[in-house]
């Protein structure tokens, strides 16, 4: 047989294995070509990560249909952690493993292309992260609108605003993927996870930052006036459901020709009388007071995870322009 | 039949397996009609190159000794086995006479080999040549 | 079962290949030819380029000058055929199971020849579902060769096959390797610093030396070349009638000489001739750096027209 004729078994035709019947089992499995290589090889650590998310789940699940509030805060933390772990455990080591025991050159040199490799891992991996932060983020949700009547956490906060909505999915794909790049680029499975340990911790501090100082910011901020006075015992208007008091320290006290006028007026009477006297004096009419009302939360949320979403796809570039080469 | 390949004695493995063939033509181990082990079989048993051994097989073509069957194999055509050549035939009887006579007359081990390979070179010396010249034409 | 011996269709074909990492060229000017159907052996010293060569030829380096076509087409286009790669470590998933590896094989290999990769598999009683972390070496390189040859590769390159492994496991291994490579055709391209492994293994030879090629060729027509000469020395040196053939290297111990020459007429003289082994004509170029390459008609590289080749080689 030359090399003529095995080169024209190119052609051959039937599906692949059907040569070994009645040898190794051929066990029709629901996975095949790189995805079931790429499944099977971290198996283990998608089950861990599926499994886990499927345990706080229920666990939250279980803790809101008692009507429970214990366990939310530790929970919320777990959440914020999330994103960390997923991007040292799951990021770092997704290809690190492979340039180390030299198994990428085995990979790379089948028939399959290393984009298709690359796509693959990545892809599952995105999956799985999306799965389990998708059910979280869901759970979580449903359990702070019971924790929510309490007023303990405005939607403005860190641990609200970040665990709920497409927040979590996007920042948990964001470390996750800036673990990867960071995997190719330094080739080593340890300093890779340390590296990427300090950028995802980074991540959550620049992004509360980020939240607090201008995300916020771009919210429209809704006044509430009133013209019904201000008694002594200073009751304020009460607000909408949810809504979030921006700036206590603004003036909130509003004139009959608009001016606003600090906490300070009118703070040195010590009777009923005297403060009503002062306030007329003063010609205050009312209170004014800022607020962001919770119908803008899904709205930030959206917008606040697509910039993390965008700084994922511009990590995925780098990794398909810079990083596919350097995969052996 | 299962080729020795001596890796150490200089010898080219092509000649090696024509030697062997030959030898077991001689010897009855291979008679007309029966198959050569495929080049694949040589080099999984030996770790020949299997170019190696299709190189001897189409010297041992040439030579008249053997026929490839397409899709078949290698079929041995006809035997180098002589008659006069076995162990009890009259000329057998006559070197046996003259090996005890060579002891009696003093002669070592050495001595007779060396008496007989010179007789060899003398009678055969042509035929040598022309098998030395054979084998050069091989190479490609 | 044809001959594959004929020089007609190449397997590989090198054009002024250059590889240059950070610390300099591993590869310059890179030329040779490799016929299909051939078991070649790539000889050299430690970082003499030869892992660089072959991982360009599987698409796992993209050279940084020159050109390679493997069976015509550039390497790894749809056109170059089938390759297979066994690098050095003989990488495989250790936590996986041997079914687990060939099943590997066959998810990525369009062709993929189960029987073939199982029946070397148990050729060396190797269990199949233990895991690749507890196997032997020689266990490992079974699997890692059976994963090379269910690919039913056209071109095999390995880089040292057997250098980690015994005498007995290496013989067995070897065997299996021709064998496959008697039954399907396939040019098969080795690399090796163990002299003794290419005996009777190799019919072709490629000697790659300082990044460049020092000798390229069929086997035998090698050593038909070169001839071995040894006599007395004549003063401090060889004889002076010896002068007109080109040397590659000669040696002198007490009033003997030896020298390995490349004859371009008899080389006769009150010396003794004689064809030099496969082992003292390599051991003579890679000891001699300087001497003359020697690249026989069949492994020069040819003038292509395909279009991706750009350059031209002064055969």
């Amino acid at each position: 047989m030359s090399s003529l004729t095995s080169t024209s078994t190119t052609t051959k035709s039937g599906a692949p294995g059907t040569t070994g019947t009645g040898r190794l089992p051929q066990l029709r499995q629901p996975l095949s070509g790189m995805t079931w290589l790429v499944w099977r090889q971290h198996r283990a650590v998608f089950w861990t990560i599926l499994g886990a998310s499927a345990l706080a789940v229920a666990f939250i699940v279980f803790q809101r249909s008692q009507l429970h509030t214990a366990g939310y805060d530790p929970t919320s933390t777990g959440l914020r952690l999330m994103p960390i772990l997923l991007g040292v455990l799951l990021g770092a080591p997704l290809f690190t493993g492979d340039l180390e025991n030299g198994t990428a050159k085995l990979v790379v040199t089948q028939s399959m292309s290393r984009t298709r490799w690359l796509t693959t891992k990545l892809a599952l991996t995105a999956l799985v992260v999306v799965v389990s932060t998708v059910a979280l983020s869901v759970a979580f949700g449903w359990w702070w609108t019971l924790y929510d009547e309490s007023t303990a956490w405005e939607w403005t906060s860190g641990p609200t605003f970040n665990n709920t909505g497409p927040m979590p999915v996007a920042l948990a794909l964001f470390s996750v993927f800036g673990g990867v790049a960071i995997g190719v680029v330094l080739r080593r499975t340890l300093v890779a996870m340390v590296v990427t340990l300090g950028f995802t911790v980074v991540v959550q501090i620049v992004w509360s930052h980020f939240l607090a100082h201008f995300l916020l910011s771009l919210a429209n901020v809704v006044t509430i006036t009133t013209n019904k006075g201000v008694t002594f015992q200073h009751v304020m208007p009460t607000l909408p459901p949810g809504a979030h008091q921006v700036n206590w320290s603004n003036p909130p006290y509003i004139t009959s020709d608009g001016k606003l006028l600090g906490w300070g007026t009118c703070n040195e009477v010590q009777t009923e009388q005297a403060h009503e006297l002062c306030m007329k004096k003063a010609d205050v009419v009312g209170w004014s007071v800022d607020y962001l009302p919770i119908s803008q939360m899904n709205g930030l949320q959206w917008f606040g995870a697509s910039i993390l979403l965008a700084l994922t796809a511009a990590v995925t570039a780098f990794l398909f322009f810079w990083g596919r080469k350097r995969l052996v | 039949m299962e080729f020795r390949i001596d890796r150490r004695n200089g010898v080219p493995a092509f000649q090696q397996i024509v030697q062997q063939t030959k030898q077991a033509l001689r010897l009855g181990v291979l008679v007309p009609g029966d198959r050569l082990p495929t080049a694949k079989d040589v080099a999984e048993v030996s770790a020949v190159n299997p170019n190696t051994t299709l190189k001897a097989y189409r010297e041992l073509e040439r030579e008249g000794l053997v026929e490839p069957r397409p899709g078949k194999g290698t079929f041995v055509r006809r035997t180098l086995a002589r008659p006069s050549a076995s162990t009890d035939s009259p000329l057998y009887g006559e070197l046996v006479a003259w090996v005890s006579r060579a002891a009696e007359a003093g002669l070592e081990q050495e001595d007779v080999a060396a008496l007989v390979a010179s007789a060899m070179e003398k009678q055969y010396a042509a035929g040598t040549e022309t098998a030395a010249t054979t084998t050069r034409s091989t190479g490609e | 079962m044809s001959n594959g011996m004929y020089a007609g269709d190449s397997a590989l074909e090198a054009h002024g290949l250059g590889m240059r990492y950070r610390r300099g060229w591993a590869l310059k000017d890179c030329s040779f030819r490799l016929p299909a159907g051939r078991i070649c052996g790539l000889v050299g010293p430690n970082g003499a380029g030869k892992t660089t060569l072959l991982s360009i030829m599987a698409h796992v380096l993209e050279p940084t000058e020159g050109t390679l076509s493997v069976f015509g087409a550039a390497p790894g286009s749809v056109d170059s055929g089938r390759t297979s790669f066994l690098t050095q470590e003989k990488p495989l998933f250790r936590g996986f199971s041997v079914a687990e590896t060939l099943r590997l094989g066959q998810e990525l290999n369009p062709g993929w020849d189960q029987r073939t990769a199982e029946d070397i598999v148990r050729a060396g009683d190797v269990p199949f579902d233990a895991k690749i972390g507890t196997l032997s070496g020689g266990q490992r390189t079974r699997v890692a060769l059976a994963l090379a040859l269910g690919k039913r590769p056209d071109l095999l390159l390995l880089d040292e096959p057997m250098s980690d492994l015994d005498p007995v496991a290496r013989k067995e291994l070897t065997g299996t390797l021709l064998a496959e490579a008697a039954e399907h055709g396939t040019t098969v391209l080795m690399s090796t610093h163990v002299l003794a492994e290419l005996e009777n293994v190799c019919d072709y030879l490629v000697v790659l030396s300082g990044g460049g090629v020092r000798l390229a060729g069929d086997v035998d027509e090698l050593l038909s070349v070169h001839t071995m000469v040894t006599g007395a020395k004549e003063g401090e040196d060889l004889p002076a009638s010896l002068a007109h053939h080109p040397l590659v290297e000669s040696r002198i111990s007490g009033r003997q000489f030896t020298a390995l020459i490349r004859p371009d007429s008899p080389a006769t003289g009150p010396w003794e001739t004689d064809k030099p082994s496969m082992e003292e004509l390599l051991l003579a170029y890679l000891r001699s750096p300087d001497a003359l390459p020697l690249i026989t008609p069949t492994a020069q590289a040819q003038d292509q027209d395909q279009a991706y080749n750009t350059r031209t080689v002064a055969a």
